[in-house]
């Protein structure tokens, strides 16, 4: 019932959601703390990413680009040029995938449906390819380690201080949630939702389309690039197959999984995605195949998402019941 | 001028390859209107399943059937895809339709990797033994003519099939007009799963022809599948014809790329890319399409 706009209950969860975010780091194990990191850093990337798929209607199959990008500028400077305040990093990093998404974007955004998710697609492909080619410069299929930040004098490391780095996931968690939730709700995500529901009205009514358009893929990939910059650091790691269009694809199914109609959605599917997925890679060997299985069966069945189901089903019950 | 004439012709054996892995993919989608993520995954299967019969039959005269039975079974799992997931989804939002053939293409390229293993598979016997040509003075294997000679067969093919046969006539108007042709009396569905019969016999036989030149490994499923989008967007999607010019195109720039800028070859075919975008956002030779 929460779901239909009681607002007194769905205040309530997001509280109780957020007590169990910041309680975490109490059940004292270090893997959750850096399972539930990884968590919140796929959620930014998910929130990002339904800004495209969810309020402006387009499917990319590129995102992984600006999350790589992110990744990739946090690990050269840190390690190739020994540059190590953490926020000038991150920052920078934002700033190279966004100056990325801007470019990107400009030439996809003219294309609708079918041909956006095409030239998204190859785009980030190319990036995966120049990283084997400059391998002299990315460390190629080797990847590049990433050593340890500087946060105004602590040392910021996943591994040494695995609680705060996970309340510091969870700060910029707090803040991209806060920032997206505005934006969604501006006059500006309302024209993207117009633009998502009848490209051909919003056109009439005076949207620039192709314009917004753009603007919700720069948005989305700084949001990409910001999970990216925090991805690095917490895995001590950024290795060419974050540009690769599978990885692209988790983010996809994340979305899907938690219903990209709703706001919540990708930050719920992403949590259950991570946790599943470490737990399959624990059991299985095969997790494309598992992968691919799961995007067959939500195309297939759940084309709503869970939430998205959840929410279908509560609203037909409470037709019936009058 | 020797290097020039070598590099022409790499790019014209690049191109014929190209041609054949993206006017599959171009096929499915003007008849079915499915953009089929899963191509690159039927190429890469195709070769290793010609690989392993080349292999096997390597000292027969027979190694040559490998290249139409990789083709026809490859055809044969597009009609499993076809029948069994892609029909129920051709009425639903793209989005949809693309996440269904996203996840087949991770879950055949997985099971690729799983079946064959991580190692390439090398058959160059096949190619040495088709010998060396003199080409105005410099050596040319003569394997690379015999696969531009089969793509030119199969493309005149798929024009007459397409343009002189009554089953071309019915294909095309489905590409038409879905639901007029069905109104007179054409079985849709029976096309749509002859199209993708079709389209991925093509990627497998791209796939298979491949194999003796370079190797059958894991990864060209991904290329394929990229150079063959480059090709089409270039060419305007859904155009056999754009497909034609788009191959030619990006394949003498890549034999020139290749041998001369190695390091930006790549970053060259990006940049015709987005130059042909910008110009001309709906390819060379695509019809205006309908906003979403």
């Amino acid at each position: 019932m929460w779901l239909r706009g009681n607002m007194l209950s769905y205040k309530t969860l997001l509280i109780i959601g957020l007590l169990i975010l910041f309680a975490i780091p109490l059940l004292g194990s270090s893997y959750l703390d850096f399972l539930f990191s990884m968590a919140l850093i796929y959620s930014i990337w998910a929130l990002g990413y339904n800004f495209l798929l969810g309020y402006t209607g387009l499917l990319s199959f590129g995102h992984g680009a600006y999350f790589g990008l992110g990744a990739y500028t946090v690990a050269m400077l840190v390690t190739k040029y020994s540059f190590r305040p953490f926020l000038p990093v991150l920052g920078i990093a934002v700033l190279v995938a966004t100056f990325f998404g801007a470019i990107i974007g400009f030439l996809c955004a003219r294309h609708v449906a079918k041909y956006f998710a095409l030239l998204t697609l190859a785009f980030s492909q190319l990036f995966y390819a120049l990283t084997f080619k400059l391998y002299h410069w990315t460390g190629g299929s080797d990847g590049i380690v990433v050593k340890s930040l500087d946060f105004f004098g602590v040392e910021v490391s996943a591994i040494k201080n695995p609680i705060g780095y996970y309340y510091l996931t969870l700060i910029f968690f707090l803040v991209s949630v806060c920032s997206g939730w505005r934006i969604v709700n501006s006059p500006f995500g309302k024209a993207l939702q117009a633009i998502r529901d009848n490209p051909l009205k919003a056109e009439a009514i005076g949207i620039p389309v192709k314009r917004y358009k753009w603007y919700a893929f720069i948005i989305s990939a700084a949001y990409s690039g910001l999970a990216g910059a925090l991805f690095a650091p917490l895995l001590g790691y950024a290795y060419p197959d974050l540009f690769h269009f599978s990885f692209s694809g988790e983010v996809l199914f994340a979305t899907l999984l938690g219903g990209h109609r709703v706001f919540f959605g990708p930050v719920i599917g992403a949590i259950i995605f991570t946790i599943a997925k470490s737990y399959i890679i624990a059991t299985v060997k095969y997790w494309p195949l598992v992968l691919g299985s799961m995007l067959v069966i939500t195309a297939l069945f759940f084309p709503h998402g869970i939430i998205g189901t959840i929410y279908v089903v509560l609203k037909r019950r409470g037709s019936k019941t009058p | 001028m020797i290097e020039m004439t070598r590099f022409i012709l790499d790019g014209f054996f690049y191109a014929s390859i190209l041609f054949l892995i993206s006017s599959g993919l171009t096929l499915i989608f003007s008849v079915a209107g499915i953009i089929n993520l899963a191509h690159g995954a039927l190429y890469m299967l195709g070769a290793y399943i010609a690989a392993v019969l080349i292999k096997s039959l390597i000292n027969t005269p027979y190694a040559i059937l490998a290249f139409p039975i990789a083709a026809l079974i490859i055809g044969l799992i597009g009609i499993i895809i076809e029948r069994g997931f892609i029909k129920w989804i051709y009425e639903r939002e793209f989005v949809y339709q693309l996440l269904l053939t996203f996840g087949l293409a991770l879950v055949l390229s997985d099971i690729t990797r799983i079946t064959f293993g991580t190692e390439p598979i090398y058959v160059t016997k096949l190619y040495i033994h088709a010998g060396i040509i003199d080409i105005l003075g410099s050596p040319y294997p003569v394997y690379n003519f015999i696969v531009m000679a089969v793509t030119f067969l199969i493309g005149g093919l798929m024009w007459f099939i397409m343009y002189k046969t009554r089953a071309g006539k019915i294909i095309r108007a489905c590409a038409l007009d879905r639901e007029m042709s069905e109104a007179i009396g054409i079985n849709t569905s029976r096309v749509f799963t002859l199209t993708f019969f079709m389209g991925s016999a093509l990627a497998g036989i791209s796939g298979a022809l491949v194999v003796p030149q370079s190797a059958a490994m894991l990864g060209i499923d991904a290329d394929a599948l990229i150079e063959s989008f480059i090709v089409i967007v270039i060419g305007g999607v859904g155009s056999i014809k754009g497909a034609f010019i788009g191959s030619l195109l990006i394949g003498l720039i890549r034999a020139f790329g290749i041998a001369l800028f190695p390091e930006i070859e790549l970053a060259i075919v990006y940049l015709v890319m987005a130059a042909v975008l910008l110009i001309r956002p709906r390819g060379l030779f695509g019809k205006e399409y309908r906003v979403a």
